[in-house]
């Protein structure tokens, strides 16, 4: 059997902060992307997922565990050796507005990893850029203009060109529309499906909205306190959730539908997450569960289960 | 307006050659001589031509206001980047460095420096120079600490960008805006310090100066007003016309944000 | 639309300009809005739709630049309109509430918690001691469920959570029992788990003060769940308004169906999400429909192009030439 494209192993990232603490953004997270596949990552703010994105592209140093790239062992690598790994694993992030350079054009902000990574000549260069920008879905005169001349969606596909410039294997993608309009939105998402397919490229897709995950991803991963509690294929995960989180997090959706509305029960979950910095005992969910007992507290529960749905609960569904 | 009083004295400084009627040492009229035709702003005590004297006053001006800034600038960015860039240990050490330029007294050490090896333009932009930078360092760093953690910088590094472009591609463009409202500022201090050292005759005698020629109004204050009038009309519109552009270029360039 | 009742906000022909001269664009567009007593009135729309110049301009709070240029509010009865600012503020401290996207650019960064409720319980009643206030304040965290209320209240915004924070805003907005709560995006800056928390405590707070409750939202979703009736607007103007379950079962302007099949749910197909091209505009269209250039329907109808749609209908309006004539035939 292959290599996967990238394999994460017992990854976990701190973040040192005041009087010897550290922030245990990611703890231990076990992740496997194949190629032409796409993991969604789900879970709410603070739960580590955005840092797990830029560990998987090695922008924050990894305190413990592995990164893997086709086999190959990138966990300590200097910048040197993980060129290859950064023409073939991209990333693009939410915000429209803060991840284009103001005072570059477009042009400049495509043709930025061509350049570094000494791809054609100038004049080719320009070709690609016009192509990339076509490929997205904005007008080829687009390239000589700033950031600041487009909406939102138009910056996201500004970045989604840059990411395509080096044609890559995998798009990290963190949130990446979650700072859209419903109506872009949706263009975003088709547009993603379609570069999919066009190039065979495999996604990280993280995102708060189950919603949108569930329009995208063939797997899904499910996060909470800088673990995957849940894990498996989308329909396994969204038609028969095991962890309660899951559970909970599925019905906490809102349904536009009128009709269809109030046929989930809808489970309320108390409280707001644990300080990352200090998570609970045992289970990490415990202190928001409606199941937890003596055991979750006592003993951290362990992904389980088969047909590659596994959960990490001692009183799966 | 900040852009046009400051042309009015840079086209001043650069053409002083071909636009001073006289040379602006040379004994050439009736002492004292009120403004009139021939002499625009009068004479000094000596009949010496006072409109050519603003004018080659402005040529000293600018060099030294000038120059100061080029060497405020290059050793502002380059401190101010690394400095906030590169952080930890790098940072700690040229920000020691930085706050002993910004405690050094500019005006002492210019008068010591002058009573060490003798006036002259050179020394002095060089003393300013080197006195004035801390400030647009401790500027330029602060931007940078702030913009570094931006996600297009987080987006260069994922492209394999190095130190080096990270910091002049994606880093000062977006810090040096802020920054100018600083130059202008100091460059505007700088004029005021050389004025100051003319006026106390601490001047290089070779180049005319607002200052000097302001120092020599002192006694004629009551008979000849035009000759304190002048000069520090000069200085002010120049200190103003500074001040203004950093503005100016400031909100100007931050615009495109 | 009538409810029976005199409506708590009355808002007619409400039309909001940016800028002056030349370069002057309507952006709020002849808005009529009403919402009466006990009831949720949600309003819809992407940025940029005018959804919440709409009710800063009702409220007398639109910012430098940005001015009413006609139109008519009353809020409780009163003409506020030509009301002055110092009646205005008055007006606005007592009978509104007003609870914002992110807490934390509301609350004073270095102001303790109880301070900020003990200040605004003792601005509208001079006779309450500072003891009274803090023990009142006390009462209203522990009404929106802020856990420990009574040992935390004197923390400063930034050690309070996002959903804590914004637990405190509605405490702060329903603290002088206020006849209209105003919620603009109340819940996006939250995770969804704590969302669902939020909605449910702005409908308690709506109906234990029998506060008609005004949200703005761009999130059809959130919309869904607890408005009664909703006003969709699109570049400036209202193009839908009706009944919630109404409207989303069956929505009849172009705009409201494609922004409804859009929206990703847990319930439709997998990968099959109709797309709106195009992008909205900033300023609502100077002749015919603002929609015309992204409408599916009427793109390059000559009626759509040049001749302003009305609200037409019942108990379901909409301004759209297309589904006007769709029902006629």
């Amino acid at each position: 059997m292959s290599d996967p494209l990238v394999e994460l192993e017992q990854l976990a990232v701190h973040f040192p902060v005041a009087r010897g603490r550290a922030v245990r953004a990611v703890d231990g997270v076990d992740l496997v992307i194949d190629e032409a596949e796409t993991l969604g990552l789900v879970g709410e703010s603070g739960c580590g997922k955005s840092t797990l994105a830029r560990a998987t592209t090695r922008l924050v140093p990894i305190s413990s565990g592995s990164l893997r790239y086709r086999g190959q062992d990138l966990t300590d690598a200097d910048e040197r050796r993980l060129r290859a790994f950064r023409r073939h694993v991209r990333i693009v992030f939410q915000d429209p507005y803060g991840s284009l350079n103001p005072r570059m054009t477009v042009r400049q902000i495509v043709a930025q990893p061509l350049e570094i990574h000494r791809v054609g000549r100038r004049s080719e260069r320009d070709d690609r850029v016009r192509e990339l920008l076509t490929t997205v879905g904005l007008d080829a005169a687009a390239a000589s203009r700033y950031p600041h001349e487009f909406s939102g969606g138009q910056r996201q596909r500004v970045s989604i060109a840059r990411a395509l410039a080096l044609d890559p294997e995998l798009l990290v993608l963190d949130e990446p529309v979650s700072a859209l309009d419903v109506s872009i939105q949706a263009q975003i998402i088709s547009l993603l499906r379609r570069l999919r397919e066009e190039m065979g490229l495999s996604y990280l897709f993280i995102s708060h909205d189950l919603a949108v995950v569930r329009h995208i991803a063939d797997r899904v991963a499910v996060m909470y306190l800088g673990r995957i509690v849940e894990q498996g294929a989308r329909d396994q995960v969204f038609d028969r959730p095991q962890h309660p989180y899951t559970r909970a997090l599925l019905s906490a959706v809102p349904d536009p539908n009128p009709a269809t509305r109030g046929e989930t029960r809808r489970i309320r979950l108390h409280g707001e997450p644990p300080d990352p910095a200090d998570p609970p005992s045992g289970c990490r969910f415990r202190t928001r569960c409606w199941k937890a007992d003596d055991l979750c507290a006592a003993v951290e529960p362990e992904l389980v289960g088969d047909d590659g749905h596994v959960a990490a609960c001692h009183h799966p569904e | 307006m900040g852009v046009s009083l400051t042309f009015v004295v840079v086209a001043a400084g650069l053409l002083a050659p071909w636009l001073a009627p006289n040379d602006p040492f040379a004994v050439d009229g009736p002492p004292l001589a009120s403004p009139s035709g021939r002499y625009p702003m009068g004479t000094d005590a000596l009949g010496r031509d006072l409109f050519s004297g603003i004018i080659f006053g402005a040529r000293t001006a600018v060099i030294v206001a000038g120059i100061t800034g080029i060497i405020v600038l290059v050793v502002g960015l380059l401190v101010g980047t690394v400095s906030g860039y590169i952080g930890g240990r790098v940072d700690d050490l040229l920000m020691r460095i930085t706050e002993f330029f910004q405690v050094i007294p500019r005006f002492f050490t210019a008068i010591i420096v002058i009573a060490l090896f003798g006036p002259g333009l050179d020394r002095l932009v060089l003393v300013l120079g080197f006195t004035s930078w801390s400030l647009l360092a401790r500027v330029i760093r602060s931007e940078v600490l702030s913009l570094r953690e931006r996600e297009f910088v987080e987006a260069a590094r994922a492209d394999g960008a190095s130190h080096v472009r990270i910091m002049t591609r994606e880093l000062l463009p977006n810090a040096i805006p802020a920054a100018m409202v600083f130059v202008g500022l100091i460059m505007a201090q700088v004029l005021l310090i050389e004025a100051s050292l003319g006026f106390l005759g601490l001047g290089d005698p070779n180049a005319m100066s607002w200052g000097f020629l302001a120092s020599q109004a002192q006694q004629f204050l009551r008979v000849a007003w035009w000759m304190s009038v002048f000069p520090g009309l000069a200085i002010i519109v120049a200190v103003l016309g500074l001040n203004l552009l950093g503005d100016a270029v400031t909100d100007q360039v931050g615009g495109r944000r | 639309m009538s409810t029976g009742r005199a409506p708590v906000l009355d808002v007619r022909d409400l039309t909001i300009v940016v800028g002056s001269g030349r370069g002057a664009r309507t952006v709020v567009d002849d808005v009529m809005l009403q919402t009466a007593r006990g009831e949720t009135l949600g309003i819809v729309g992407e940025s940029g739709s005018g959804k919440t110049l709409t009710m800063l301009g009702a409220l007398g709070l639109l910012p430098d630049g940005v001015h009413r240029q006609r139109g008519d509010v009353t809020l409780g009865g009163i003409d506020v309109t030509g009301a002055k600012a110092r009646t205005m503020r008055a007006l606005r401290g007592r009978d509104v509430g007003m609870i914002f996207q992110d807490p934390l650019t509301s609350l004073h960064p270095s102001l303790r918690i109880c301070s900020q409720l003990v200040e605004g319980l003792r601005v509208h009643d001079r006779a309450l001691t500072r003891r009274g206030a803090r023990s009142r304040a006390a009462e209203l965290l522990e009404r929106v469920q802020v856990p420990n209320a009574r040992e935390r209240m004197d923390d400063y915004p930034h050690q309070w959570s996002g959903g804590m924070r914004q637990r405190a805003m509605i405490a702060m907005a329903i603290m002088h029992e206020p006849s209209l709560i105003v919620a603009d995006e109340p819940t996006t800056a939250l995770d969804v788990t704590v969302q669902a928390q939020m909605l449910e405590l702005l409908a308690e707070a709506r109906d234990e003060s029998g506060a008609s409750l005004v949200l703005i939202s761009h999130d059809i979703g959130v919309i869904a769940q607890i408005a009664d009736r909703v006003a969709v607007m699109y570049a400036g103007r209202v193009v839908e308004r009706g009944a919630v379950g109404e409207i989303f079962a069956r929505p009849r302007h172009p705009y409201t169906a494609g922004l409804l099949a859009s929206v990703p749910t847990l319930r439709d197909v997998p990968g099959e999400l109709s797309v709106i091209g195009g992008q909205p505009p900033d300023r609502t269209a100077v002749t015919g429909c603002a929609f015309e250039p992204r409408c599916p329907i009427g793109n390059g109808e000559l009626a759509c192009q040049t001749v302003r749609p009305v609200m037409l209908g019942g108990i379901h309006e909409v301004a759209c030439h297309v589904a006007q004539v769709s029902e006629l035939a």
